[in-house]
């Protein structure tokens, strides 16, 4: 059978790629980062079997729980949007911005209430600044055309 | 650039009062408007006189019924500090007011005479702005207000009077001045309702408006050249356009036409809903401090700004033109009444010509009357007719061509005298210059050498000042003789060229139902959270309100199909929040990698300079 070449596809400014490929590698830092504080019993999530009340969820334990399931959540948006990311679906800009506006506010609330993870906030706000380019947010076709003027 | 078609010439008529109606204009009101121009005379004998006197006390000088227009210029001692005002609506108590809300409802009713807002104000602005709405109206239960009732009882008086006398009046004053002969058409109303019945800014008793043609004089004849609306506040080139300003100017037969705004009565020259703005008073530093950062947000970070300052509150001016309209051809026609400084309650009056409401910000106190302010000092739209409109700098159209003649001429001589001075100039620099080298290599003349290369730098620094001036002035006079020529074969030049800021209608907005519905009701909703916070999780508050205002700006840009741009704007934001929080963290690392990036941007230019 004759091999068909593909069309070339859209062409990806070199910001795409680096936000990409962080977004991916970023998730074993997350991940390992979690282990070792769980390992450290620094994060305290509710056991299986614990009553699950408002009390429950409003002690230190209930915090940590939350802080695990918006970990998780970052880390399956950070996986999605990544890969969607690398091949230009149009959807994946504003998943991997609410995936990073999660990591920032989550970690402004560590840093304001809990213990501040300094190197997570890093990758995070250089992540939000790359997405905020305008040939990446072009990319997506996100924002406003590059001819249009402002007033 | 079109060949011209002069604006039409009319022959000079015999009076000022023939001249005013040669050229009244057509006022189209919006549906809903019950306030039109009137005589003050009518206006003045339904008054009382008062004084409020600084310790806060209020006298009544002259009661209803016994003030008219010859009482009311009589002089009247008052300490400094006092303000002498109108009444036209007497105090209004409950049973009183709500009689005149009755009889409100039914003369509406009765006229088929209501107004329909369309798509609210605030579904036109964002969170922001309606937040600082909220806040502004509560300024009102502390500022100083007209009473609810009051514009109820204004509109069934006027009504009556109307009935009695049915004429629509505007005041015409002409001026000349600096070749020009200016109509000016004041029009004098009751009441101003522009916050109780077509949700704007304020109501006050009385309002004064304005606009003015300009006319010019050509042979016999006069030939209207501009004409300018007073609208709000502004003043300038902005608030006038060119006879035959066909896209901007409408006329009906050599008559300009006005779109008044409900309520407000500002003037506009468009049919359309204007988004006016009210910017909040704030303190210099916070102004300084909100440009910086929407600069920093806008041009930094290329984010989009929401466009002006966030600290205004939007409200619409609703100029429809699909009510009454006055004037030449219209509904009704008008009642002219010639007015000058020679005119008593024109010049002596300096008090408001309604209720001082004791508002600080002095939107709910009436207006002074067409040639005062507020404190009593004259009204540039009196004394400066043309610098109003920003015409001081225009001459007559005939006047042109020879003042740029004249002003041509002027150059010319000046460019003869640079020319004869730079000739004698080089010849002089040119001798010094060879006696200078003549010098080199004695020492024994080395002092006048020096002395003699100080002179020629001087002169060479003159020299070259009038090459330059020379230069300028040629591309001037090549400039102002194109300008001549355009003048001479009667080009006409672009009508709009002098506008900076246009006032255009907003387009119909077509935000959804959700939309106005959520606007309605997401500031209540955002309150009653806070309150709910302060009740239930006292210790909570502040983190609980930047919850609700991160909720509540995504259910906004959710509705408004701005989800993606709201979120760009959230995550920059906490972005910059936490590179702040590590600069100052680590502000040593952050110090040292600002030095190594700027080194190794250094080395890499040198780098690509020396690969050539």
């Amino acid at each position: 059978m004759k091999k068909v070449a593909r069309p070339p596809g859209p062409k990806r400014p070199g910001a795409v790629v680096v936000a990409g490929w962080v977004a991916i590698l970023g998730i074993p830092f997350i991940v390992i980062r979690l282990g070792w504080l769980l390992t450290q019993g620094q994060l305290e999530p509710i056991q299986p079997g614990q009553v699950l009340d408002a009390a429950a969820w409003a002690s230190s334990q209930g915090l940590d729980t939350l802080q695990l399931i918006t970990a998780g959540l970052i880390v399956a948006l950070c996986l999605i949007a990544g890969i969607a990311f690398l091949r230009l679906k149009r959807w994946a800009w504003v998943t991997l911005m609410l995936a990073v506006a999660l990591g920032l506010a989550a970690n402004l609330l560590r840093y304001f209430f809990l213990i501040p993870e300094y190197g997570l906030m890093l990758i995070y706000a250089v992540m939000a600044l790359i997405l905020n380019q305008g040939d990446v947010q072009r990319a997506f076709r996100v924002g406003r055309p590059i001819d249009e003027s402002v007033e | 650039m079109k060949a011209s078609n002069n604006p039409r010439a009319v022959p000079r008529p015999a009076s000022d009062l023939a001249l005013l109606r040669r050229f009244e204009p057509v006022v189209r009101y919006t549906r809903g408007e019950h306030c039109f121009p009137m005589h003050v005379e009518p206006y003045v004998r339904e008054c009382s006189l008062w004084i409020h006197h600084p310790n806060g006390r209020e006298e009544m000088v002259v009661p209803q019924g016994k003030l008219d227009l010859k009482t009311l210029v009589q002089p009247h001692d008052a300490p400094f500090g006092s303000v002498l005002f109108l009444r036209f609506v007497q105090s209004v108590g409950l049973g009183a007011g709500t009689r005149a809300l009755a009889d409100q409802a039914r003369l509406n009713r009765r006229t088929h005479n209501t107004f329909h807002p369309g798509p609210g104000r605030l579904s036109r602005g964002g969170l922001l702005p309606r937040l600082f709405d909220a806040l502004f109206s509560a300024t009102l239960l502390l500022r100083g207000r007209v009473p609810g009732a009051t514009s109820a009882v204004a509109q069934v008086t006027y009504h009556k009077l109307l009935e009695a006398s049915e004429k629509y009046v505007y005041h015409g004053r002409v001026v000349r001045q600096s070749g020009w002969t200016i109509l000016q058409y004041w029009f004098f109303f009751d009441y101003n309702p522009w916050r109780s019945g077509f949700h704007g800014v304020n109501d006050h008793e009385s309002d004064w408006e304005m606009i003015i043609v300009y006319l010019y004089q050509q042979g016999k004849s006069l030939v209207p050249a501009w004409v300018a609306y007073a609208s709000h506040d502004f003043h300038g080139d902005d608030l006038r356009r060119r006879w035959d300003d066909h896209e901007e100017l409408e006329l009906v037969d050599g008559h300009p036409v006005v779109y008044a705004g409900a309520g407000s009565h500002a003037s506009y020259f468009r049919r359309g809903e204007y988004q006016a703005e009210a910017n909040l008073p704030l303190p210099g530093w916070l102004r300084a401090a909100t440009n910086t950062l929407q600069r920093f947000w806008g041009r930094l970070l290329g984010r989009e700004a929401a466009g002006g300052s966030p600290f205004r509150i939007p409200f619409v001016d609703y100029a429809r033109g699909d009510g009454l309209s006055i004037g030449p051809g219209a509904d009704k026609a008008w009642t002219p009444v010639v007015i000058s400084e020679a005119t008593p309650w024109v010049s002596q009056f300096r008090g408001l010509w309604g209720l001082f409401a004791r508002d600080p910000l002095s939107g709910e106190n009436a207006p002074a009357g067409p040639m005062y302010n507020r404190d009593g000092t004259p009204r540039a739209s009196w004394f400066d007719t043309l610098g109003f409109a920003g015409l001081d700098k225009t001459p007559p159209p005939p006047l042109e061509g020879s003042i740029l003649r004249a002003r041509m001429a002027v150059l010319r001589k000046t460019q003869k005298g640079l020319e004869s001075d730079i000739e004698s100039s080089t010849d002089e620099l040119q001798r010094l210059g060879v006696m200078w080298r003549g010098m080199e290599g004695k020492p024994h003349l080395a002092k006048r050498h020096a002395t003699l290369g100080a002179e020629i730098r001087a002169k060479s620094g003159d020299l070259s000042s009038k090459r330059k001036e020379h230069s300028q002035n040629s591309v001037m006079l090549d400039s102002l003789d194109y300008r001549l020529e355009e003048i001479d074969r009667g080009l006409v030049t672009d009508p709009q060229a002098h506008i900076q800021h246009r006032a255009s209608p907003v387009p119909a907005s077509a935000v959804s139902r959700a939309v106005e519905t959520w606007a309605a009701i997401s500031m209540s909703l955002l309150f009653f959270g806070v309150a709910a916070l302060l009740i239930f999780r006292p210790q909570a508050v502040l983190i609980g309100v930047v919850i609700l205002a991160i909720v509540f700006g995504l259910v906004e840009s959710v509705l408004r199909k701005t989800f993606a741009a709201s979120i760009g704007s959230v995550t920059v934001l906490l972005a910059v929040a936490s590179i702040l929080i590590l600069g100052i963290n680590f502000w040593q690392i952050a110090l040292a990698a600002l030095f190594a990036a700027v080194g190794w941007i250094l080395i890499w230019q040198k780098i690509q300079e020396l690969r050539g």
